[in-house]
């Protein structure tokens, strides 16, 4: 057995002749791992397939190596938060979550434990949980959505856009909440089309166009595989327009531009063009503050690979 | 929480547990259904014997009692005062089950997964640790539940009301050996009726759209039935339905369509009993099979 924790072997899914997604196969490790790419690519088909919502037309799944058509033991590890925002609305919060949690056969008091630890740690106020979730508001409704996934202590979160209706606090809150379960051991698979975001807490990318998947993996090893664009490296400093007159004529620079206290280049070769940076301060006493790879991020390659820069996925 | 602090195998759950289970599941839809956005129009439906139970208690007391028995008579030319319990339960019981238990079964059943479609909040219950099976049963279990207890309050009610104002000794009779026997047999034909109807109307709500269409033809043949050779009315549920009440049913059609009637002996109560599970567990079984391979998209195609 590989060390993958959610597994998909050549999985297909047809809606009559419309395809969800083609011949896909993943291995994703433990650890968080962002599922990206337009609308209609096929993310939400392949959480739908993963999780048992959808049965695929061709190919194998599995989740801790138990199939989808185990329903008992699959949703005792695994915990999903739909993109679906269908409740009982005349429920409370508190006696919806209570209601699901019994089907886990616990005893009442574990229920509890589990719906009361839930509902703090996604940050459902008290006085919420006991209002009819008809009146909730759309971020209420995505925090009961994530403590619904999240109740029973799964293994593995599948959250299909989990920070949409939250605001900028309530999205930063719940990237703190995804880190965390990470750091407990969770496998989490995140769909987001806020891509700077979900780029602070992944690991890895799956990146989907068209049904296919068109990338996998460790970011950085995903971007350097896209050989045809050169790597961008973001160099702050005090003086700017200094630096970039000594470094624009080295060939190592294949393009650069000066961006307030920043020159932003652009290299084939970032080793070579960091050994030039460090010269240049001895030489020319020039002061860096920083030196990052400025599009080693989901953002830039998925504008590199899917080329809809500027259009929201 | 320590979330993902074990790697251990997932085991499936034992029998007790998925009694807990089935259980669990028939809770939240107990909750739901009687919450529902048609919990009034049901209750009303449901309720619609006892208030002609009440309108008939108001006129017996406002017409002079003697002559009440006079103006209100049975259809068709019988002309028995209605004072007994048998009265009553010959003009509530075809209007409770074959009008108001029908119609609510078919509303109440067909919707237990087509509302759920429709309302997309099938999800929530399908990614729970459950079988779609147990998922399937626990519903069924709570469509009879709401139904039966629905059911049973309006008809012990409606025979209260009607007897009421014929005084205590109308009372009495509610009580007495042969009433309480009646009341038990209706009781026994709501709960059997609920659970036979509502596995097929269970199945209906899972394969079509419209569950109306499936009970308008099922009531149509349940009606057309009874002007059958005898053999084709043992394919009803009615007719093992009213092998299990003690007063004969045939009075339910009379004056022309009398003539043509050829009402089949009553079958053996054990055997009524046992049949009508049968057809509820059938119509549960198949239902719970095609749950099995429902797919929930909601018509999304991301």
């Amino acid at each position: 057995m590989s060390g993958a924790v959610i597994e998909l072997r050549d999985v297909s899914k047809w809606y009559g002749e419309v395809l969800g997604i083609n011949r896909v196969s993943l291995d994703i490790p433990a650890g968080v791992t962002s599922l990206v790419g337009p609308n209609g690519c096929g993310k939400s088909t392949l959480m739908n397939v993963l999780t048992g919502l959808l049965q695929p037309s061709k190919g194998r799944v599995s989740i801790c190596g138990i199939p989808p058509d185990d329903p008992e033991r699959l949703h005792r590890v695994l915990g999903y938060c739909t993109s679906h925002d269908g409740f009982h609305e005349t429920f409370t919060g508190e006696e919806f979550l209570h209601a699901l949690l019994r089907t886990h056969a616990l005893p009442e008091s574990r229920v509890r434990e589990l719906r009361d630890a839930a509902f703090d740690r996604v940050g459902l106020e008290p006085e919420a949980r006991k209002r009819r979730i008809g009146g909730y508001s759309k971020g209420m409704r995505q925090r009961l959505k994530l403590a619904l996934a999240i109740a029973h202590e799964p293994r593995v979160l599948v959250l299909d856009e989990p920070l949409n209706g939250l605001d900028p606090l309530g999205r930063s809150e719940v990237i703190g909440l995804f880190q965390a379960l990470a750091r407990e051991g969770c496998t989490v698979l995140i769909s987001s089309h806020i891509l700077h975001e979900v780029d602070l807490v992944s690991d890895n990318v799956v990146m989907l166009h068209h049904g296919y998947v068109v990338a996998e993996g460790d970011i950085q090893a995903v971007r350097s595989e896209i050989s045809d664009r050169p790597l961008q490296v973001r160099v702050r400093c005090a003086e700017p327009a200094r630096l970039a007159a000594r470094s624009f004529t080295e060939s190592v620079v294949v393009s650069g531009r000066v961006q307030d206290d920043a020159v932003l280049v652009e290299t084939r070769d970032p080793l070579a063009f960091a050994r030039l940076v460090s010269r240049l301060c001895v030489e020319e006493e020039l002061e860096v503050e920083s030196m990052e790879m400025a599009d080693e991020n989901v953002q830039a390659v998925y504008d590199y690979l899917i080329g809809t820069a500027g259009e929201q996925p | 929480m320590s979330t993902a602090a074990t790697t251990a195998p997932t085991p499936a759950p034992g029998h007790a547990d998925r009694l807990r289970q089935v259980w669990a599941a028939a809770r939240l839809d107990l909750l739901r259904l009687s919450r529902g956005r048609y919990r009034h129009a049901r209750t009303l439906l449901m309720g619609l014997p006892l208030l002609v139970a009440v309108v008939v208690a108001t006129l017996i007391a406002i017409v002079a009692q003697q002559a009440f028995t006079e103006v209100l008579t049975m259809p068709g030319g019988n002309r028995a005062p209605m004072r007994s319990l048998s009265d009553a339960v010959t003009v509530l019981w075809p209007l409770s089950f074959r009008f108001c238990v029908f119609l609510g079964a078919i509303e109440t059943f067909g919707g237990l997964f087509r509302g759920e479609l429709s309302e997309r909040t099938l999800h929530h219950v399908f990614l729970q640790p459950l079988r779609r099976e147990t998922v399937t049963i626990g519903k069924y279990l709570a469509g009879i539940l709401v139904l039966a207890r629905l059911g049973a309050v309006v008809w012990l009610l409606s025979l209260v009301v009607w007897l009421a104002p014929h005084g205590l000794a109308g009372l009495a009779t509610l009580f007495s050996g042969s009433g309480l026997k009646a009341i038990f047999s209706y009781l026994l034909a709501l709960i059997l009726g609920l659970a036979a109807y509502g596995g097929l109307f269970l199945l209906a709500g899972m394969l079509a759209r419209g569950p109306v269409l499936f009970g308008a033809a099922l009531w149509m043949w349940e009606g057309m039935a009874v002007f059958l050779p005898t053999a084709f009315q043992r394919m009803t549920v009615s007719y093992w339905l009213n092998s299990l009440m003690p007063v004969p049913a045939t009075a339910e059609a009379r004056g022309f369509l009398a003539m043509f009637r050829q009402d089949a002996a009553p079958a053996p109560l054990l055997l009524s009993v046992v049949v009508c599970l049968a057809i509820g567990a059938a119509g549960a079984a198949a239902a719970a099979w095609w749950s099995r391979h429902l797919e929930l998209a909601y018509g999304a195609k991301d």
